[in-house]
């Protein structure tokens, strides 16, 4: 077990299209790049996963993301933060594993509320100060006054020591500054931090008491969770291990059966496919056949219809031939009507109906019975052919039953035995599939039960951690002008450092605890440069005391925007920090700028080799040229708005793809 | 009507539409009681019938008589499927074949107090039909026995009849 007291190892955020995962390392770590690229969004979302109350998220982010995990290690043990980005409200979900491990884990509920309710869950701020072992207290809310009401500290106060936001930095309301209750309260934080609270003995006592209240608890738990395990005859996480391997490999082997029978189907079925087509193409013909039969049939008939007609025509002209003979026009030229007296007229006649003449009705029948005979021919050749259409028919029809033939016993014989192979290999993996939900589900119960042993252990040790803190307190408590000395030292190294002019008169101030340089306290400095350094060098201070005397507080410090107001920042901050009193020397000169990055590089080097570890997280748009060379290493992400050199376009870096498949 | 046309249409020769006027007027002449019938209006309407034996069975099988045996060739040609009935309509030509009938010497007229005047043929008439032979003079004699049967039914009767029959489509 490493012993690593608080240190963020990534952040994960689970999205929809993927996971955008920003690692971090023991030490200085820093992400840079152009704006909008959402590094400040890195160290918010950070600060939200601690406890923060809400969070203001671009619209790539909400877009994009779902929810988000910090995966941690405190005091020695893993944990991953899993909290809704949306929901500032819904409980928050913790894991005692690293990230890789969250599926087989039953998640602890924590409330986001700084004042839990009675007999819900623990809030976020109890877990944290309980996992660092910080003691847990009640601050005077007017410490001069016996019978002041207390408020319960919470590592949210801690926080403001340790994350500077863009706002803060090099700002005269850092900490709340000029916010009168929240002075009085930060100065009780501050004594807290390096316990010189008048009530600190007696809250180390508690807080004894109250850990060896709760490790009774955990121990009746475990034997309660240990008996029930041992009754039901529970398999131990090994065995469970193993059979979840036997199942894994046996849908492997399972699922390629399957694949192999899908190939085979589908070589098998190119027969099928030949017959198929051939039972296609013989429907095809005896539709053809069975059009060339309608049409011949429809010829037949006009045909013989015709002839008939002719048949007719040739009596009713030999009819006309004979008549003819007797009765003619010419026979009733003087003739008028009796009565009338009018006389026929012939032309009349010839209007209305033919008048031909014997050659003619001669020609016409030998050109009737030719054509009869001709269409007697024509209609017994269609005759012939419907025969043959029908023969062919019943031959294709033929065909056609042997293709269905075929195709039935192909499917009988060759397709559905693999059916039914697999049917039984589907059933299989599915029932596998069930079997390692269920193995998952044993396995969460096991690592519950392991978690739960796991922080009696770190209890006890807490335990007796705060038993050694107690004798310490009780031996030597250290007094607040010690430390104000040692930290007013510490600042001027710091400022040393830095290379900052005319270093007199700097001190921490006994009554606001805040910097004091060339004896003006930090609020009324008017230079913006000589504030950022200050504001970040009292953070880091701080971080230094940590390491020198275990103070209560976060080793770990966020900063957004080290170069703001200073060195190789735009004109725009000076401006906009309402200053006249630079004189230059903090706008023009780089090498303060760098320096700021060189301390805080060394004050990590420090804590290494003390054997302890910090971490100092840096959001800045561009870094002093060397270190970004010399100190390559400690980069976790760099975007480029516009994706210069193959750079990630920002923490949502597949969105600008997004929207362009969108559009 | 000058025919235009490369073949010749039989019935539209005045000679066999003669020829079948004076079947009619030989062989149905008279009712069952000797009553001259032939007036103008149902030598018109027998003149189609006979010219269209499938529309005369049609008509006979309305009034549940007996039918006309026909061949195929008279039951199965183009005309059984294509009516023409505008000889139905207008008097004109049948007051043609009467007088070309007339004018050769074949008609005689009568006035019926039942029917206006009424036609038959005189002994020359039926001295010169007896003369004609051959095939169709088989099938016209065929016909009017069997139209015999119509011959009690009144002209606006045998109207009704055909006018269903065109209503039903021929």
């Amino acid at each position: 077990m490493s012993n690593y007291l608080f240190l963020i190892k990534k952040l994960v955020l689970t999205g929809h299209r993927k996971n955008y995962v920003i690692p971090f390392h023991p030490g200085v770590n820093i992400i840079y790049g152009d704006g909008d690229t959402g590094k400040s969004s890195i160290l918010r979302i950070i600060n939200y996963m601690l406890g923060g109350k809400e969070i203001q998220l671009d619209h790539e982010i909400s877009s994009s993301v779902i929810h988000a995990t910090l995966d941690l290690e405190i005091n020695g043990g893993s944990f991953c933060i899993r909290r809704d980005l949306y929901a500032p409200q819904k409980n928050i979900e913790v894991f005692s594993c690293n990230f890789e491990e969250i599926e087989s884990n039953f998640p602890s509920k924590l409330s986001p509320n700084l004042n839990a309710k009675v007999g819900g869950p623990k809030s976020i701020s109890e877990f944290l100060l309980g996992e660092l072992n910080f003691p847990i207290v009640k601050l005077k809310q007017s410490p001069t006054k016996d019978t002041s009401g207390v408020a319960r500290l919470s590592s949210r106060d801690l926080m403001k020591y340790s994350y500077l936001n863009q706002d803060a930095v090099g700002s005269r309301k850092m900490l709340d500054i000029g916010h009168p209750v929240v002075e009085v309260k930060n100065r009780e934080v501050f004594k807290y931090i390096f316990n010189i609270l008048d009530s600190n003995i007696t809250d180390v006592t508690a807080e004894i008491a109250a850990k060896a209240k709760e490790k009774a608890k955990l121990e009746s738990r475990i034997s309660i969770i240990s008996d029930f395990l041992e009754e039901t005859e529970f398999s131990n996480s090994e065995d469970i291990n193993v059979e979840i391997k036997q199942n894994f490999e046996r849908r492997k082997r399972i699922s390629s059966y399957l694949e192999q029978v899908k190939k085979r189907v589908v070589s098998q079925s190119k027969s099928y496919s030949i017959y198929k087509s051939a039972l296609e193409s013989a429907k095809l013909s005896i539709d053809l056949e069975e059009t060339r039969r309608i049409n011949s049939i429809r010829s037949i008939e006009r045909f013989d219809r015709l002839r008939n007609e002719f048949i007719n025509d040739i009596e009713k002209l030999k009819a006309i031939e004979t008549s003819s003979h007797r009765i003619s026009i010419d026979n009733g030229k003087q003739l008028a009507c009796p009565i009338c007296d009018s006389k026929i007229e012939i032309q009349k006649i010839s209007d209305n109906f033919s008048i031909s003449s014997e050659d003619k009705v001669r020609q016409e029948i030998n050109s009737l019975t030719r054509r009869v005979r001709e269409l007697k021919e024509a209609s017994e050749s269609h005759r012939e052919a419907v025969r043959e259409v029908i023969q062919n028919i019943s031959m294709l029809n033929i065909e056609r039953e042997k293709a269905v033939k075929l195709l039935d016993a192909e499917t009988s014989e060759a397709i559905s035995p693999y059916l039914s192979e697999r049917d039984t290999f589907v059933a299989e993996v599915t029932s596998l599939e069930e079997k390692h939900g269920q193995l998952l589900h044993e396995m969460k119960i096991l690592n519950q039960h392991d978690k739960l042993t796991l922080q009696l252990t770190k209890l006890t040790t807490n335990i007796g951690l705060l038993k050694g803190k107690l004798e310490k307190l009780e031996k030597s408590a250290p007094s607040i002008s010690e430390i104000l000395t040692d930290l007013s030292s510490d600042l001027n190294s710091y400022l040393k450092k830095i290379n900052i002019k005319t270093r007199v008169g700097i001190s921490i101030d006994e009554k606001s605890f805040l910097p004091v340089v060339r004896n003006v306290e930090y609020r009324h400095i008017n230079s913006g440069g000589l504030r950022t350094i200050l504001s970040i060098g009292y953070l880091a201070i701080l971080l230094k005391n940590n390491l020198i005397r275990g103070s209560n507080s976060f080793n770990f410090i966020m900063v957004d925007t080290v170069g703001k107001y200073i060195g190789k920042t735009a004109e725009q901050d000076i401006l906009e920090a309402g200053d006249h009193d630079d004189s230059g020397e903090f706008e023009d000169d780089p090498s303060k700028y760098r320096n700021i990055y060189e301390y805080l590089i060394d004050l990590a080097e420090l804590f290494e080799n003390e054997g302890k570890n910090c971490q100092i997280l840096l959001v800045d748009n561009d870094v002093p040229q060397e270190t970004s060379e010399k100190y390559k290493g400690f980069i976790v992400a760099h975007y480029s708005a516009k994706g210069v050199n193959g750079l990630p376009t920002g923490l949502i870096d597949d969105w600008d793809d997004f929207i362009n498949k969108a559009n | 009507m000058k025919n235009n046309l490369p073949f010749l249409e039989p019935r539209n020769e005045l000679s066999l539409n003669a020829t079948v006027v004076m079947a009619i007027l030989i062989g149905l002449p008279k009712t069952r009681s000797g009553k001259l019938v032939l007036n103008l209006e149902r030598l018109q309407i027998y003149l189609f019938l006979i010219l269209n034996p499938t529309t005369l069975n049609k008509l006979l099988a309305k009034s549940n008589k007996t039918l006309i045996e026909l061949r195929e060739d008279e039951e199965y040609s183009v005309t059984s499927v294509s009516y023409n009935f505008d000889p139905l309509f207008g008097r004109e030509k049948m007051q043609l074949i009467l007088q070309f009938l007339s004018a050769n010497g074949l008609l005689e007229s009568t006035y019926s107090k039942d029917y206006g005047f009424v036609f038959n043929l005189n002994s020359k008439g039926l001295e010169t039909y007896s003369e004609f032979s051959g095939e169709y003079f088989h099938d016209l004699s065929k016909y009017t026995e069997k139209a015999s049967q119509l011959q009690s039914s009144s002209v606006g009767k045998l109207n009704s009849g055909l006018n269903q029959i065109i209503k039903d489509g021929g």
